[in-house]
C-alpha cells in the first residue's frame, strides 16, 4: 500500500505571485495582515537576510528594496482547489491534509516505478503555473515526512526503507509533546532512530500512550485513516488590483493568463468550457458581470480569449474595476452527432464572435433568435441569444386550426398614431403620417384582451383595404386611440 | 488587335511611349493591362460558373412542389409589393427550417412579424436595425463571417435606397463570390443594378380576400428581371422551375 503527499512549497508566496510570475526575481515578502508577520519570501529576499516570522519593518530594515505584498487569501483557496482537482484525476481517495498539503491513497493504481510516477506529476502542475513537491511512502504520516524532506533540487522523495529513512530525522520532525521531548533529550535521544532502538513496551510503560504513538511514528508503522474529501470542480481565477486600471489592456493581459490556466486545468481533467462568467468588481463595491455561452464547448484558449477580447472592444464602464474574476463552467466534450442533412455552422466560435459584434453594433436587445411569448397579445416576442449547441425543437405535426391565415404582416414599430373616421361603426377613412385614404373594405373587429389578473390589456383590430389599390393595413383601437399596426400590402 | 502570348514573359509595367512612335490604341492597352493582371493574379480572374446544384431552393407555394432555386454565391434582389415580399420571406424561413440551416435576417426598420412563424424561428438570427448604415454594416459582418447559408437584407420599408453607393453592392457581390452563401435583398424598387446576380420581381397583388385564405395556399408570382436577362433568360417571363427543380 502506498500513499503520496503533495505539497505546495512557499504556499503563501505562490498564491500571492500566481498572476505575476516575474516578481519571483525580486526581493519580495508576503505578510499575514492578521499577525503582521512575514509568511513567504522570494529567494532574493532570503539572500538579503529577511526571514520568515519577521515583522515587515524588520524585513525592510534588512533590505530597503524589499517589496511587501499582503496574503492573497482567495487565491490560496483557489490553489488548494486546483491541487485537489488534479489529484482527483490520479486517485479517488484524497485527503485535504492542510491548505498546502494533499494526501492520496495510491492503492489499486499501477504505478510502475513510484519515483518516475511522481516525477511525471510535476509537469501537470507546472502547466497550471504551480510548483509542487511529492513524497511517496507506505503510510500517510511517512509520506508527509517524505515530502518535508524534499528540496527545490529534489522535489520528489520516495521512501523505500522506512526505518533507514526515519532513523536520522530529528525528533522535531514529528509531532512530539514538549514534556516527552524533554525527557528523551535528557536520555540523550535526539533522533527518531535513537527512539526506536528503545523497547516499545518499556517506552509505553514509562512515558504513556502518547510516547507509544511517537515510537510507532518513529518506526514508520503508525496507521491512520484518511479523511476523504471530494474535489470541488470550481474553475475560477481571481486577481485584485493594487491600482484602478483605466484601460482594458491590463485586464486583457491578465485574462489571457486566466484563460490559459483555466483551459490547462480543464484539459487536465478531460473537460471543456461551456460558459464563462466574467466579473469585474468596481471601486464602489458593485460589480459588472457578463456570462458568455460558448457556442461549441471547447478548451481552446484562443477561442475563449477571442470571445472575451471581442466583448472588451465595446465595453465601457462608469467606474474603474478593482479586481478581475473569471470562472469557467465545465462540461463534458460535445459528442452529439448532427442529423445527416443538417447544415451545421462551419465555425460556431466565429459565428458567436460575429453575433457579439452585431450586438455591439445594433444593441443587445436587437440581435437574437425570436421566441414568441405564450400570450395572444399582438407583437409579443423576445429576442434570445442564439443557442448553437442545442438542436432546434422538432416541428409539431401540422394542425389545421394552427395554420396561419392571410398574408404576413409588416409591422410598423412603433405603431403609427392615426385618425380614423367611422362609417356605420366601421372604419371609413384613414389618415396617418404614412398613409391616407378612403377605406373600401374591412375585416373585423377582432377583439383581444388578456392578463385581466394584472393591469390587463385589450385591443380591437381591423384589417382594412384602401381605395384604388392604396394597400391593406391593420388598424388597432385601444383606449379610444387608433393606430396603424402595419401593412399587408402597399 | 494584338494580345500578348501567355507563354512569353510580359513586363508588369508597360513601356512608356517614345517620341516619334505612335501610342498603342487605348483598347489595346487596356486589353494588355488586363492580360498582365490576369497573369499576375490568376486567382482573382477565375470565372466562377454558376453552380445551380448548390442553389437554395424555396417553394413558391407552401403546399406545392414547384420550387425556385436561389443561386449560391451571388446576390438576389427581390422587388415587389410589401405583401409579396413578406410572403417570400416566410417561404425562405420555410426553406431554412426544411434544410435545416441557420439563417440571418437583417431587418432595416424592424418590420418582421414573427407571429405565425413560431416553428421556423429556432435557427433564425434576427438583427433589427433602425437605420440604413447599421443594416449595411450588419450585412457586411454576416457575409464576412461566412457561416450562414442564407442572409436576408430587408430594405423593403426603407424609402431612400438611392443614397447607398453602388460600390456597397459590388463589395457585397465580391464577398459573396467565393462563398456558398445566398444573399437576398428585398427592395421596393430595383436598386442593386448589375451587382445583383439575380433579380426577381414579385408580381402578385393582393386584396383583402387574401387575408381570409390559408397562408400555405397563397401562391407567389415570380418574374425574372433585368439581371436574369443579362444572364440569358428572357425578362418578364414567369419563372419556370422545370430546369432547376430540386425535388
Amino acid at each position: 500500500m502506498l500513499f503520496c503527499t503533495l505539497q505546495l512549497p512557499q504556499f503563501h508566496l505562490q498564491a500571492a505571485l500566481r498572476h505575476r510570475p516575474e516578481a519571483w526575481r525580486k526581493p519580495l515578502a508576503v505578510v499575514d495582515e492578521t499577525t503582521s508577520r512575514l509568511v513567504g519570501l522570494t529567494p532574493l529576499a532570503a539572500e538579503a537576510g529577511v526571514e520568515i516570522g519577521m515583522s515587515p519593518a524588520q524585513g525592510a530594515a534588512r533590505t530597503p528594496r524589499l517589496e511587501i505584498l499582503p496574503r492573497a487569501v482567495d487565491t490560496e483557496a483557489s490553489l488548494s482547489r486546483i491541487v485537489l482537482e488534479i489529484a482527483g484525476t490520479l486517485s479517488a481517495y484524497l485527503e485535504a491534509t492542510a491548505p498546502d498539503l494533499c494526501t492520496l491513497d495510491l492503492q489499486g493504481l499501477t504505478l510502475g516505478d513510484p519515483e518516475a510516477w511522481a516525477k511525471n506529476l510535476l509537469p501537470r502542475f507546472e502547466a497550471v503555473q504551480l510548483r509542487i513537491r511529492a513524497g511517496v511512502a507506505q503510510t500517510p504520516d511517512l509520506s508527509l515526512l517524505a515530502v518535508h524532506s524534499t528540496t527545490p533540487r529534489e522535489p520528489v522523495c520516495v521512501v523505500r526503507h522506512s526505518r533507514a529513512f526515519l532513523a536520522p530525522l530529528p525528533l522535531t520532525a514529528v509531532a512530539c509533546p514538549e514534556t516527552i521531548r524533554t525527557v528523551l533529550h535528557d536520555w540523550g535521544i535526539t533522533t527518531l532512530g535513537g527512539l526506536t532502538r528503545l523497547d516499545k513496551d518499556e517506552i509505553a510503560t514509562r512515558l504513556g500512550p502518547e510516547a507509544l504513538r511517537l515510537w510507532e511514528q518513529a518506526a514508520g508503522c503508525s496507521r491512520r485513516v484518511l479523511r476523504l474529501v471530494r474535489p470541488v470542480e470550481r474553475f475560477e481565477e481571481t486577481f485584485d488590483f493594487d491600482y484602478e486600471p483605466d484601460t482594458a489592456q491590463p485586464l486583457l493581459f491578465l485574462l489571457r493568463r486566466f484563460v490559459d490556466q483555466l483551459t490547462a486545468r480543464l484539459e487536465g481533467v478531460g473537460l471543456v468550457a461551456e460558459a464563462l462568467l466574467l466579473t469585474l468588481p468596481l471601486c464602489d463595491g458593485s460589480a459588472y458581470q457578463r456570462r458568455f455561452s460558448i457556442p461549441s464547448p471547447t478548451a481552446n484558449p484562443e477561442v475563449l480569449f477571442r470571445i472575451l477580447d471581442t466583448h472588451f472592444e465595446s465595453l465601457r464602464l462608469e467606474l474603474a474595476p478593482v479586481g478581475l474574476r473569471l470562472q469557467a463552467f465545465p462540461t463534458r466534450p460535445h459528442a452529439q452527432q448532427e442529423r445527416l442533412f443538417e447544415k451545421a455552422l462551419r465555425d460556431p466560435h466565429r459565428f458567436a464572435e460575429t453575433v457579439a459584434r452585431l450586438m455591439a453594433l445594433a444593441g443587445n436587445e436587437n440581435v437574437g433568435t425570436p421566441r414568441l411569448l405564450p400570450t395572444h397579445q399582438p407583437d409579443a416576442s423576445v429576442l434570445e441569444p442564439p443557442r448553437f449547441g442545442e438542436p432546434p425543437p422538432a416541428p409539431p405535426p401540422p394542425q389545421e386550426e394552427e395554420e396561419p391565415v392571410g398574408l404576413p404582416l409588416r409591422r410598423f414599430r412603433p405603431p403609427l398614431p392615426a385618425k380614423v373616421e367611422l362609417r356605420e361603426a366601421r372604419p371609413g377613412h384613414l389618415a396617418c403620417q404614412a398613409v391616407r385614404g378612403t377605406i373600401v373594405d374591412t375585416l373585423g373587429p377582432y377583439r383581444l384582451s388578456g392578463q385581466w389578473w394584472e393591469e390587463g390589456w385589450s385591443t380591437e383590430e381591423w384589417d382594412v383595404e384602401l381605395e384604388g389599390g392604396g394597400g391593406l393595413y391593420r388598424l388597432s383601437r385601444s383606449g379610444g386611440q387608433w393606430q396603424v399596426e402595419g401593412c399587408y400590402e402597399r | 488587335m494584338a494580345t500578348p502570348s501567355p507563354s512569353l514573359p510580359t513586363p508588369l509595367i508597360l513601356p512608356a511611349p517614345t517620341p516619334g512612335r505612335s501610342v498603342r490604341p487605348a483598347p489595346a492597352n487596356l486589353h494588355h493591362l488586363r492580360a498582365l493582371l490576369a497573369e499576375k493574379f490568376p486567382e482573382a480572374h477565375q470565372r466562377r460558373e454558376r453552380d445551380d446544384a448548390r442553389a437554395f431552393p424555396i417553394a413558391l407555394e407552401a403546399t406545392g412542389a414547384e420550387r425556385l432555386a436561389l443561386p449560391c454565391g451571388v446576390m438576389t434582389e427581390v422587388n415587389g409589393s410589401h405583401g409579396s415580399s413578406a410572403l417570400f420571406l416566410e417561404r425562405l424561413l420555410d426553406a431554412m427550417a426544411e434544410a435545416p440551416a441557420w439563417g440571418a435576417l437583417v431587418d432595416c426598420g424592424a418590420s418582421f412579424d414573427p407571429d405565425g412563424a413560431a416553428q421556423r424561428l429556432a435557427r433564425l438570427l434576427w438583427v433589427r436595425c433602425h437605420d440604413l448604415q447599421t443594416a449595411l454594416k450588419a450585412t457586411d459582418l454576416l457575409l464576412r463571417d461566412g457561416n450562414l447559408p442564407l442572409v436576408v437584407l430587408d430594405l423593403q420599408m426603407h424609402p431612400r435606397l438611392h443614397t447607398i453607393p453602388s460600390t456597397t453592392w459590388y463589395r457585397f457581390a465580391r464577398m459573396l463570390e467565393p462563398t456558398s452563401t445566398v444573399l437576398v435583398v428585398f427592395t421596393a424598387q430595383a436598386t442593386l443594378g448589375a451587382a445583383a446576380g439575380e433579380r426577381l420581381t414579385l408580381s402578385s397583388r393582393w386584396s383583402l380576400r387574401a387575408l381570409r385564405q390559408r397562408r400555405s395556399r397563397l401562391r407567389l408570382q415570380v418574374e425574372r428581371g433585368e439581371a436574369a436577362r443579362l444572364s440569358g433568360r428572357a425578362a418578364g417571363t414567369p419563372f419556370n422551375a422545370m430546369d432547376r427543380r430540386i425535388a
